[in-house]
């Protein structure tokens, strides 16, 4: 375990390594991309632009350019080019929004993905099963920006139900918390839900046809506790690894989307303002924290896999 | 007394539609069998003997398969029972040895809760008297550290093991009917004799009657009361077992003795090949399914005749061949004539 803990953290420390070498580069390539220039503005003078390269040392060899980055994401001095505000303290206001956002929709597409998915795997080939298998590849090709669009005009804005977006900090006033968050939640999980409850359906069918099910059921189990004890058991396995890593995705900015369609001012909001703007450091920052999350999630995935299924080792 | 036979089969058929067609994985079996008693079924892959198996615990082979004709258990008819009454038989009444080890267990559930949680299904017991009896039965079966075996996941046991822990599961609630069905299939020669033994040993002490399922006729020879071979769905011969091995009548069955590699005393001797492979069951051959690989096959093989009707003895030894016993004596070729019957002590 000690070892597989040290392995982990090793890689951990390469993805990171790799993930911010690749995102500094493609910020040095990218056409328009010179921070000294934007930064200038449309009317400054060539004096005035090499005046603020050589201030914030986009001057210096590239190496070392991206070494102070990097010293200043680990001390939190990073800021951004555009608008020259604290990026870590950003990231640190957008977080509480964007991990509401992402616990609430993990939540809500695991359940309704396994409840649809072991629905539909029990009815194979009868009308529900068929029902079902459309509405998941609906909810799996409905565009987020689109649905988020349509739910947050009629359901928020036309018809009142619900706030067409903002968000609402769960210490203030939690009920309020959850009502500004159930729209952003049901749009960002329908995907997951469609694609969670076919990749259920087809391991549940798999279960049914194990051995060790007419084994329960020759031993005189009921039907439910078949299903329940024995086929979902297994089934949820491969499922519990995929909800991990789509939520470490979505934690690590990966509802840019869903935030900006409902405005909730979080970390994936944050990174898509900075991306529109070319502003370097917001963008590094952001995606080393996805990067992050991906890999611990990864770690964490690994185990919990180990703990269900005793064929697993952790290595 | 000799009333009603603890398990009767009469007619039973198993069909289910694949992308070929209609399957009749089972044509019209019929069996009985008495308390105590250990019938013996051999036939080849394929021919239908596990699908059977699973039906006599009303358990169809999928969703869309068709179980029909009747299977009485000791007066209830399992193919008209509901499942709550299914449930209380299953397991408890007859139990089931499933074929292979390896797949038959939950592969995440720890080997002593799968037996607990069947005594616990059946019996009004606590968790530790069902672990107790668990214990108990593993301990039985021969397993050398029960402790660790109750403990253990599927897969940290060894095969023979594991088909040892399913035998301890069949036999917790002690079952009146224990179907085995290729016990022996995935294991090694040494670890068979032994879960033949095994299974020969509950059958006696339990008073537990026992089908034992076989594609090898070498396995059920020393065992077995009475021996019913199994071919294309149907069963072709059905008799004691020593009159079937010493005295066999059906075609196939000369066949299926003379591809077994050591006669009774264990000495090896020459194999002879059935030509040809089982037919397709989706579009059987009218008549006597065996007659495409029949070298004795003349007209009146078109149609088939019950096993009821062609009694060769007073013992219930009958078979499915026109040929009468005469006849057959006569055209048996010498590459037929194995026998797996007791040796014949010289005069």
């Amino acid at each position: 375990m000690v070892r597989f803990m040290l392995r982990r953290l090793l890689a951990m420390v390469l993805v990171l390594l790799a993930v911010s070498v690749v995102v500094f580069l493609i910020f040095n390539v990218i056409p328009n991309g010179d921070p000294a220039a934007r930064m200038a503005g449309k009317q400054a003078t060539a004096t005035q632009v090499e005046a603020i390269r050589r201030e914030w040392g986009f001057d210096e060899p590239i190496w070392v350019q991206y070494a102070t980055t990097m010293r200043k994401v680990f001390t939190g001095d990073l800021i951004s080019y555009t608008n020259r505000l604290d990026v870590d303290e950003e990231i640190l206001r957008g977080l509480p929004a964007t991990l509401s956002l992402a616990i609430g929709a993990a939540v809500i597409w695991m359940v309704l993905g396994v409840a649809f998915g072991a629905f539909a795997a029990l009815r194979a080939g009868r009308l529900a099963d068929r029902a079902i298998s459309v509405l998941a590849l609906v909810g799996i090709s409905v565009p987020v920006f689109w649905l988020g669009a349509l739910m947050s005009h009629y359901l928020g804005f036309r018809a009142g139900i619900f706030p067409s977006g903002g968000y609402e900090p769960l210490t203030r006033d939690p009920l309020g918390w959850a009502y500004h968050l159930v729209l952003p939640w049901t749009a960002l999980a329908l995907l997951f839900v469609g694609l969670y409850s076919r990749v259920l359906r087809a391991s549940v069918l798999d279960g049914l046809r194990q051995p060790y099910v007419e084994t329960a059921r020759a031993k005189g189990l009921s039907e439910r506790r078949v299903l329940v004890g024995h086929v979902l058991k297994n089934s949820l396995i491969p499922i519990v690894s995929l909800w991990g890593l789509d939520f470490a995705v979505v934690l690590g900015g990966g509802a840019i989307l869903t935030e900006s369609v409902f405005d909730l001012d979080g970390v994936g909001q944050f990174a898509a303002d900075a991306i529109a703007q070319l502003d370097a450091p917001p963008v590094l920052a952001v995606t080393l924290l996805g990067a992050f999350f991906v890999v611990l999630l990864g770690a964490v995935v690994d185990i919990v896999h180990a703990a269900l299924d005793a064929r697993v080792r952790v290595t | 007394m000799s009333a009603d036979p603890l398990l009767h089969v009469s007619g039973l058929d198993v069909s289910f539609e694949t992308r070929q067609g209609l399957v009749r994985a089972v044509d019209g079996l019929s069996l009985t069998l008495a308390r105590g008693e250990v019938l013996g079924i051999v036939g080849e892959s394929g021919s239908g003997k596990s699908v059977a198996m699973r039906s006599l615990l009303a358990l169809a082979p999928g969703p869309g398969a068709r179980l029909s004709g009747s299977v009485r258990f000791d007066g209830v008819e399992l193919l008209a029972a509901t499942e709550r009454e299914l449930g209380r038989v299953r397991g408890a009444r007859i139990a089931l040895v499933p074929q292979d080890a390896m797949s038959a267990l939950d592969p995440v559930m720890r080997v002593g809760k799968q037996i607990t949680e069947q005594i616990r299904t059946h019996e009004d017991c606590s968790r530790e008297e069902a672990r107790g009896r668990a214990l108990a039965l593993l301990e039985r079966v021969g397993i050398p550290r029960p402790r660790e075996a109750f403990r253990a996941y599927p897969h940290e046991l060894s095969g023979g093991m594991r088909q040892r822990a399913l035998i301890a599961m069949a036999v917790s609630c002690g079952p009146e009917v224990l179907i085995a069905d290729e016990p022996t299939a995935a294991l090694d020669v040494t670890i068979e004799a032994q879960v033949l033994e095994l299974l020969r040993d509950i059958g006696e002490r339990l008073g537990t009657a026992v089908i034992l399922v076989t594609h090898d006729i070498a396995v059920v020879a020393g065992l077995a009361d009475r021996l019913a071979v199994m071919y294309a769905g149907r069963i072709v011969e059905e008799g004691p077992a020593d009159r079937v091995l010493s005295d066999p009548q059906h075609p196939y069955t000369w066949g299926l003795l003379g591809s077994a590699p050591c006669d009774r005393n264990g000495e090896p001797r020459a194999l002879t090949a059935i030509p040809g492979a089982p037919p397709s069951l989706v579009h059987p051959p009218e008549g006597c399914h065996f007659r495409p690989r029949c070298s004795h096959e003349f007209e009146a093989c078109s149609a088939t005749p019950r096993l009821e009707e062609r009694l060769v003895d007073a013992h219930g030894h009958a078979d499915r061949c026109w040929l009468s016993p005469e006849e057959k004596h006569a055209r048996r070729l010498p590459s037929e004539r194995a026998e797996l019957g007791p040796e014949r002590t010289p005069a």
